[in-house]
């Protein structure tokens, strides 16, 4: 747990944990004095069933149940006592803790001016208000918590079809595909094309093999798409050099043994392997696949990773890899006995980068546009928002959905996708009619600020840096 | 502008329910439990008065033994004694099912409470964190679920698949759910005999609230009763639930409002539906049960800590104006015409920009940008300046993104601004390795590169 998640939850865990002990407490105690009761009546019905007194007179086993009940009950009412005040603190903590849902983010657009609303109604005299319409008195009185069903966002018919084809979209690219098609078929939202679902579906199963180390139909697509497995420059080769890579280690480790425990095997020193080790099968596989990739792969910048790849060979088996100079290369194929996800860490930022370049060729942007925009609203920016329009409140400044928002938040450079230019000078954001200007310099500025600065002289100084220059040679600019 | 750093604060604004749905399953669950042992064991039992009456009789019968013979009613009084002592029996072992039973939920219910606090204790300090995108994503499919299950009609089946193929069924408060449905169902078709007995069930967190929904519910099965023509009925209705008294404690500011309504509503004994009366007509009207309908999921909503829109359209509102821009979504005319009156401090102005739309950008690629009138647009204090080659955000010189560098068009006089690193590239892939303005298709020679400066 993060330090600052630890600072926020403070004594929620503990309240949990003590709640959960004294309820278990409180529970077994009860059925602990039920049981010692049966067992009892039992010994009762026993001794009442054989007609002879040898076994015991029933009077005398029933008499002590009585005190027995009496004392069970005063023990089991003060673990529910416990129990409950455990109950009361933890909810008490929950309830500091979670104040209640944020209010609507933005305040409802203005209503158009033929319908009125009844938030002047209480300045009327009630009669009045019995006179003109009694539903409006209605609507203000009793169901005034309520939205209605207008103001409520994203709710049009286009906006709701919008919504859910993304919806749609999203669940198929994280691979949902039972919840797509339930999803489909209940909310009555049109299929996705069949082309970019078959596609997805496909990546997603290359993904699967993928993370468990299996690049065979990963790279089968890569040599199907070559244009795209090298399609953007260097990065594209280094998808498919990456999977060779892998492939090549997996033939390589192939019959190892690849958990720990067994590298506890005496390392060898690096001069044994003079003994060549060309009987184990994996590593001639290795090579030949080596060979016969890593050739038409083989860059300057790769150069020594891929001798290391070769050369490590000489060190199997896998015990004695791991004790040799090339260990780094293959410390994250060791698996520890308790979980068989071998490599699952090495592969994860080769499946973004295969998930990416697969998606290029289905006309996908990187990432689900849902994931996106939610992550963004729900990582601060409605915090954000929130705070700045409870401010504002404050002041008595309204504003309203049709204009900007207040404030501006700030966003990972992942995630702007526009060029937006603020002058220095005045803050301003350029439009065409007050667009940026390139002085000699280097430095720009807007053409309103340009002019308020020169103040009508032909010089113009920098405000940036010791540079003067003429306002005519600055340069209109265009990002 | 580091924007990482993700508080805990911030973050679960929309996870303020969380842990509010097992907390009350926590309490009722225990008050559940104490009751039924006290009502099964305390000292008004059936079972302590079958006890005290088998101690009596075996008192009796020891008693009885021990100054004469009498077999026979020695063997009746055993075989009382017998009867009730496995009457005891059968109800001690239902007892300690039904205990074992509310045991095994209590212990459930803490594990939901624990696996959701473990879930949001689970957050990563920093969106750049390894463990963030699958937080994030359990995040994302929970509010997915929530707007499944707030649909008209809820979309029970997608909801559950997804909360099986996520992983997120302890997030879900399925239960709330179908009691809402249930409820929602009811007053749809006509009755309020489902939503009256969840009033029931929660009066006193109804009464903290100052909720009129009783009330108001009261009022509708009288209005039906006076559309019905029961006149008896009716009166007699209001007197067993609309008392005076009744309605001021169903009321929030002393109920004077409420008796207002009732008194006017008393009115429809002389006025039948039929009533060309306007006023009367409206309490008639059936929209008043479209009404009840929002006041009751408003109020249900709230009493379970959570906003009265989807959690989904919340975070998607946030978002998307943090992203608009009027690229993305053009202005529309009214906007700007309206900008600069006279309520114009009410929203700053917004800037008609110059750009094209981005096949990255989630407001311009996809149907999302069809939500984006409904809420405002980004607002920029700072440049970011986006090299329309390599798509990236160039900070500035050398920085993050590498240089900007304006290439300046000697046809036009103007200048456009790329990244060196973009410009290269493509100088790279083209056949002659000239540098080739991609917009203009202009050439120029490599010293015609002019560096910018964004400050």
């Amino acid at each position: 747990m993060s330090p600052a998640m630890e600072e926020y939850l403070s004594t929620l865990p503990s309240d949990l944990s003590l709640l959960s002990s004294r309820s278990t407490a409180a529970s077994s105690l009860a059925l602990d004095t039920v049981d010692s009761i049966i067992a009892r009546l039992e010994l009762a019905r026993a001794q009442l069933t054989t007609p002879t007194q040898r076994e015991g007179n029933p009077g005398d086993t029933l008499l002590p149940l009585s005190s027995f009940v009496r004392s069970g009950n005063t023990k089991v009412a003060s673990a529910n006592k416990e129990w409950s005040s455990a109950v009361t603190r933890f909810s008490k903590a929950v309830d500091k803790k979670f104040t209640g849902p944020p209010q609507p983010l933005f305040p409802s657009p203005p209503p158009p001016p033929s319908s009125t609303t009844p938030s002047h109604s209480s300045a009327l005299d009630p009669s009045l208000l019995y006179l003109t319409s009694p539903s409006l008195a209605t609507s203000t009185t009793s169901s005034s918590p309520s939205p209605t069903p207008s103001t409520a966002p994203f709710s049009t018919p286009h906006a709701i079809t919008s919504l859910n084809s993304t919806i749609a979209l999203h669940l198929a690219r994280i691979g949902a595909f039972d919840s797509l098609d339930s999803f489909l078929s209940e909310s009555e939202t049109p299929a996705l094309d069949q082309h970019l679902l078959e596609g997805l579906k496909e990546l997603h199963a290359i993904l699967k093999e993928l993370r468990q180390g299996v690049c065979t139909r990963a790279l089968q697509w890569v040599e199907e798409h070559p244009e795209h497995g090298g399609g953007t420059g260097a990065e594209g080769d280094d998808l498919e050099f990456a999977l060779r890579k892998e492939e090549f280690i997996r033939l390589l480790l192939g019959g190892s043994d690849l958990s720990s425990s067994s590298s506890e095997m005496e390392p060898l020193l690096p001069s044994s392997p003079s003994k060549p080790s060309t009987l184990d099968p994996h590593v001639h596989q290795a090579l030949a696949y080596g060979g016969q990739h890593f050739r038409r792969l083989h860059t300057p910048a790769r150069k020594d990773l891929i001798a290391a790849l070769l050369t490590s060979t000489i060190y199997m088996p896998f015990p004695r890899l791991l004790s040799s100079p090339y260990a780094s290369l293959y410390s994250s194929y060791l698996t520890s006995p308790s979980d068989a996800g071998a490599g699952a860490i090495e592969t994860s930022p080769l499946c973004a980068t295969f998930a990416a370049r697969f998606l290029e060729t289905l006309g996908l942007p990187r990432d689900s546009a849902l994931s996106v925009v939610s992550d963004i609203g729900g990582g601060g920016a409605m915090a954000k928002i929130l705070k700045v329009r409870s401010v504002m409140k404050e002041k008595k400044t309204e504003w309203s959905a049709v204009g900007e928002l207040p404030v501006e938040i700030p966003l990972p450079s992942t995630r702007r996708y526009h060029s937006i230019f603020a002058c220095p000078v005045s803050k301003e954001q350029s439009t065409s009619t007050n667009p940026p200007m390139l002085l000699p310099c280097g430095h720009v500025i807007a053409r309103e600020s340009l002019a308020r600065l020169a103040r009508g002289t032909p010089q113009l100084k920098c405000p940036y840096c010791p540079h003067v220059g003429r306002v005519v040679d600055a340069v209109r600019v265009y990002f | 502008m580091s924007s990482s750093k993700l508080s805990p604060n911030e973050v679960l604004l929309l996870d303020q329910a969380t842990l509010k749905a097992p907390v009350d399953n926590l309490r009722r669950l225990q008050k559940v439990t104490q009751k039924f042992y006290e009502h099964n064991l305390g000292p008004t039992s059936t079972f302590q008065r079958d006890l005290d009456d088998v101690l009596r009789k075996s008192a009796v019968a020891s008693s009885s033994t021990s100054s004469a013979d009498t077999p026979d009613g020695g063997a009746a009084q055993r075989a009382e004694m017998l009867k009730t002592v496995e009457g005891m029996l059968t109800k001690m072992r239902n007892t300690k099912r039904k205990l074992a039973e509310l045991s095994a939920q209590s212990a459930a219910a803490t594990q939901v409470a624990s696996a959701r606090l473990d879930h949001l204790a689970a957050l990563p300090d920093s969106s750049d964190a390894a463990g963030y995108p699958a937080w994030a994503r359990k995040r994302l499919s929970h509010q997915l679920s929530d707007y499944f299950l707030r649909s008209t009609p809820p979309l029970k089946r997608s909801a559950a698949v997804l909360a099986r193929e996520e992983g997120i069924e302890e997030l879900v408060d399925v239960e709330l759910w179908e009691e809402l449905a249930k409820a929602e169902k009811g007053l749809r078709e006509g009755r309020l005999e489902e939503v009256l007995s969840w009033v029931g069930e929660n009066r006193t967190t109804l009464k903290k609230m100052k909720s009129t929904l009783e009330f108001t519910i009261h009022l509708q099965a009288y209005i039906e009763l006076c559309r019905a023509r029961s006149l008896d009925a009716a009166i007699a209705y209001v007197k067993k639930n609309l008392s005076p008294v009744t309605v001021s404690e169903l009321s929030a500011g002393g109920g004077a409002s409420q008796m207002e309504e009732l008194s006017r509503a008393m009115a429809l004994l002389a006025y039948a539906p039929d009533t060309t009366c306007q006023i009367y007509q409206e309490l008639y009207s059936p929209a008043r049960w479209d009404n009840l309908l929002a006041h009751f999921r408003s109020t249900f909503l709230s009493l379970h800590s959570l906003p009265p829109v989807p959690l989904l359209h919340m975070s998607l509102q946030a978002g998307i104006a943090s992203l608009k821009t009027p690229i993305c979504c053009p202005l529309p005319s009214s906007a700007l015409s309206t900008s600069n009156k006279s309520n114009g401090n009410s929203a700053p102005p917004v800037h008609p920009m110059e750009g094209s739309p981005s096949a990255e950008c989630p407001i311009c690629s996809s149907p999302l940008g069809q939500l984006a009138p409904e809420v405002p647009y980004s607002h920029h204090v700072n440049s970011t300046i986006v090299c329309s080659i390599s798509g990236k955000v160039v900070e500035g010189d050398g920085g993050e993104g590498g240089q900007l560098v304006a290439l300046l068009s000697k046809m036009t006089g103007e200048g456009r601004v790329y990244s060196k690193e973009g410009l290269a590239l493509r100088a790279s892939q083209h056949p002659e390795g000239k540098l080739v303005d991609p917009h203009t298709g202009e050439v120029f020679q490599w010293e015609d590169m002019k560096k910018v400066f964004i400050s």
